[in-house]
């Protein structure tokens, strides 16, 4: 009996799309937070390293954003989320920051279940942040 | 009283009901009503010590006598239970549909638990595990049994860091009995250790059909089998010991307390209720854009020579179940081949040819042979020259990147989930059996929490993300849309000190009976997550014990 579903996403494809949803957040963050925020360009340059070699499932990275959302309403807000995302109040600003919290999720078991996948909570914020910062897919 | 007296050959033989007189009668020590593991096993042990024991099974010696099967009809009114094909009717009795997969209870599942009501065993595990330790030789396993502890020292260094606070790596062992011998099955196995003992009579074709008591009905006289051509035979004994299976157990004494009101342990209205299994379905799925073989080498059967073979899955460990007022459960992983993978089409190839047929898309397999010619070779290789004594390599069978969580869980023990006498009669006159069985919510939450701890660890390890079967977030999908039943029929007689919370006593001896028991799954007052049949080995041996004594 095969049990493997439609609509699911390996970790290279999550992989690539929490890497791109790092730079969008990091961006955001830039953009509204500027002192530590990664620069722009840099950001620019980590998606385009990762996107090389990897394939980018967006539009299922937004539906999971949308679905986290439509449970945690209170979150629905770019500028919200973006300081949630923030390590200990401070803006994230880096790659490795957010793979901190995300590995902090899963020790102290801050995840969320969004369609059935189990994301860090960060990973599920993340995917939130990309929805209400990008909706509609290109 | 120490000689079985009917009207044909002497003991030491397994007979026919149906070939007998009208009217015989047997006399002796002990009788054993059914002839499963617990039964078997209980008469084994009785007539080692020289005790006379009449054995009696319902049905033959071998499956193939479909109007005894299907006296086991009934009505099932609850989630579905399989009444006719998840029992058997013949020496064996339904131990005859055992895998083989022995693991004790563990010591959480006899304490009580104060968040899961009627929770709680009279005893602790220390009163059972030297009976676990004489259950082993019972199951079919040889002397150099792999114990838990030098499998997981094996497994140690390469274990992935699972968080043990959450989780732990529980361990099955599979009888070399079952995995060696596709045709093996416990009535066979013990056939001729029946047959040879000089102190069994073994009755076949013979079905309970009543008991007889004294005056105040505390004291079981007489048991009546009966042949479907209608033979009859009394038997007399010092001792009653029935051992029908988990719903017919709570059937026979519902009956037998028909004539006798109060009777039978049913004095508080206990017989039949608290039915439970261990509800089995998957959890959810683990995918990777890599192979699992690392995972595959360590979650897996893992082959220990002589036949002898250890299964590793995880289990929800006792700190959560208590900090989250949680049941057991444990799981297995499942994993399904990769078709893209060269050994998958060397595999596919080899089963073709083998069956003198030429494959499907043989240029296809050939080319995904050739793109992946190193690991086949590898496993090839492996496969020609492996002899460890826990083999990890040969667990990784097959190339996959996915695995279905595959889930067994304990039940909360709930009156309401029943056994009960129906109205339908069977051929030989007595009421058909009705169950309800039942599920409660706290399965799907400790379900949903077991599967988002192995999620997460998983996907902290790198090893792959889950995707979680639906009805652990949504309580609208019924449970028994999602778990299938395990024949695993347990606590329809359960064990208490007080009369008023259960069947038996600590000794498994009937309430207010001084010469009738009952040995089974029936007499768990909770299942724990673990298949019970080595269980009920241990508590039959510890049976069997205090009645000689």
């Amino acid at each position: 009996m095969v049990y493997f579903s439609a609509g699911t996403l390996s970790r290279r494809e999550w992989l690539c799309g929490f890497t791109g949803l790092c730079g969008v957040l990091s961006f955001n963050i830039a953009y509204g937070l500027p002192h530590g925020a990664v620069p722009a360009a840099r950001v620019e340059d980590w998606l385009l390293q990762f996107a090389r070699d990897l394939p980018h499932d967006a539009s299922a990275l937004r539906q999971l954003g949308e679905t986290y959302l439509a449970t945690h309403p209170v979150e629905a807000d770019r500028v919200q989320l973006s300081r949630l995302l923030a390590p200990d109040g401070r803006a994230v600003g880096t790659l490795s920051g957010v793979i901190r919290n995300v590995e902090r999720d899963w020790m102290s078991h801050n995840v969320a279940v969004v369609n059935g996948w189990v994301l860090a909570r960060t990973e599920a914020r993340l995917c939130a942040l990309f929805f209400l910062t990008d909706p509609i897919p290109a | 009283m120490r000689t079985v007296f009917f009207d044909g050959p002497d003991s030491g033989v397994i007979k026919d009901l149906r070939e007998y007189s009208p009217g015989a009668t047997v006399r002796t020590d002990i009788c054993v009503i059914g002839a499963g593991a617990a039964g078997i096993t209980i008469a084994r042990e009785l007539a080692g010590r020289g005790e006379d024991v009449c054995l009696v099974e319902g049905g033959g010696l071998e499956y193939g006598f479909p109007d005894s099967q299907v006296l086991y009809q009934g009505e099932s009114v609850g989630a579905p239970v399989s009444l006719i094909g998840g029992r058997l009717r013949f020496l064996g009795g339904s131990t005859n549909h055992w895998g083989g997969r022995c693991a004790p209870l563990q010591d959480l599942d006899f304490r009580r638990r104060e968040w899961i009501p009627h929770s709680g065993w009279p005893f602790d595990k220390s009163e059972l595990d030297p009976y676990y330790a004489r259950a082993r030789a019972v199951a079919g396993f040889p002397s150099n049994w792999l114990s838990d502890s030098d499998t997981l020292a094996y497994l140690k260094d390469s274990l992935p860091g699972i968080n043990t606070e959450r989780l732990m790596p529980f361990l099955w062992h599979w009888t070399p009995a079952t995995t060696g011998d596709a045709g093996w099955n416990w009535g066979k196995a013990y056939r001729s250790v029946l047959q040879e003992s000089p102190h069994v009579l073994t009755l076949l074709h013979a079905n309970f059909t009543g008991f007889s008591t004294n005056e105040s009905r505390t004291h079981v006289q007489t048991a009546t089998v009966t042949a479907l051509n209608g033979i009859s035979l009394n038997i007399t004994a010092r001792t009653f010991v029935v051992c029908c299976g988990g719903i017919e157990n709570a059937r026979l004494l519902l009956l037998a307390a028909e004539h006798s009101p109060g009777a039978f342990g049913n004095h508080s209205d206990q017989v039949g209720r608290y039915f439970m299994q261990h509800p089995r379905g998957p959890l959810g799925i683990l995918t990777g854009d890599h192979r699992l073989t690392h995972l595959q080498e360590q979650f897996n059967m893992l082959s220990g020579g002589n036949g002898l073979e250890v299964e590793v899955g995880l289990a929800l460990s006792p700190k959560v179940q208590e900090a989250e007022r949680l049941l057991n459960c444990s799981a297995v992983l499942q994993y399904q081949s990769d078709p893209d993978a060269g050994v998958t089409a060397a595999q596919d190839l080899w089963r073709s040819l083998k069956a003198g047929q030429w494959s499907p898309d043989m240029g296809g397999k050939v080319g995904l042979i050739a793109s992946d010619l190193g690991d086949v070779l590898t496993r090839l290789e492996h496969r020609l020259t492996s002899g460890h004594s826990l083999d990890k390599e040969g667990a990784q069978g097959i190339p996959s990147r996915s695995a279905v969580l595959l889930a067994d869980l304990e039940q909360a023990p709930d009156p309401d989930s029943r056994v009960t006498l129906g109205t339908q009669r069977d051929s030989l006159g007595l009421r058909e059996v009705q169950v309800d069985w039942r599920h409660g919510e706290l399965e799907r939450r400790t379900a949903e929490r077991f599967c988002s701890y192995i999620a997460a660890d998983f996907a902290r390890l790198g090893i792959g993300r889950c995707r979680m079967e639906p009805w652990l977030q949504d309580a609208r999908i019924p449970i028994s849309d999602a778990l299938n039943e395990t024949f695993h029929y347990i606590g329809t007689t359960r064990m208490a000190d007080d009369p008023r919370e259960g069947v038996v006593d600590r000794n498994c001896a009937v309430h207010g009976m001084d010469n009738l028991y009952v040995a089974g799954s029936s007499v768990f007052p909770t299942s724990g997550q673990a298949n019970p049949t080595f269980t009920i080995i241990a508590l039959a041996l510890r049976l069997a014990d205090r009645l000689k004594s």
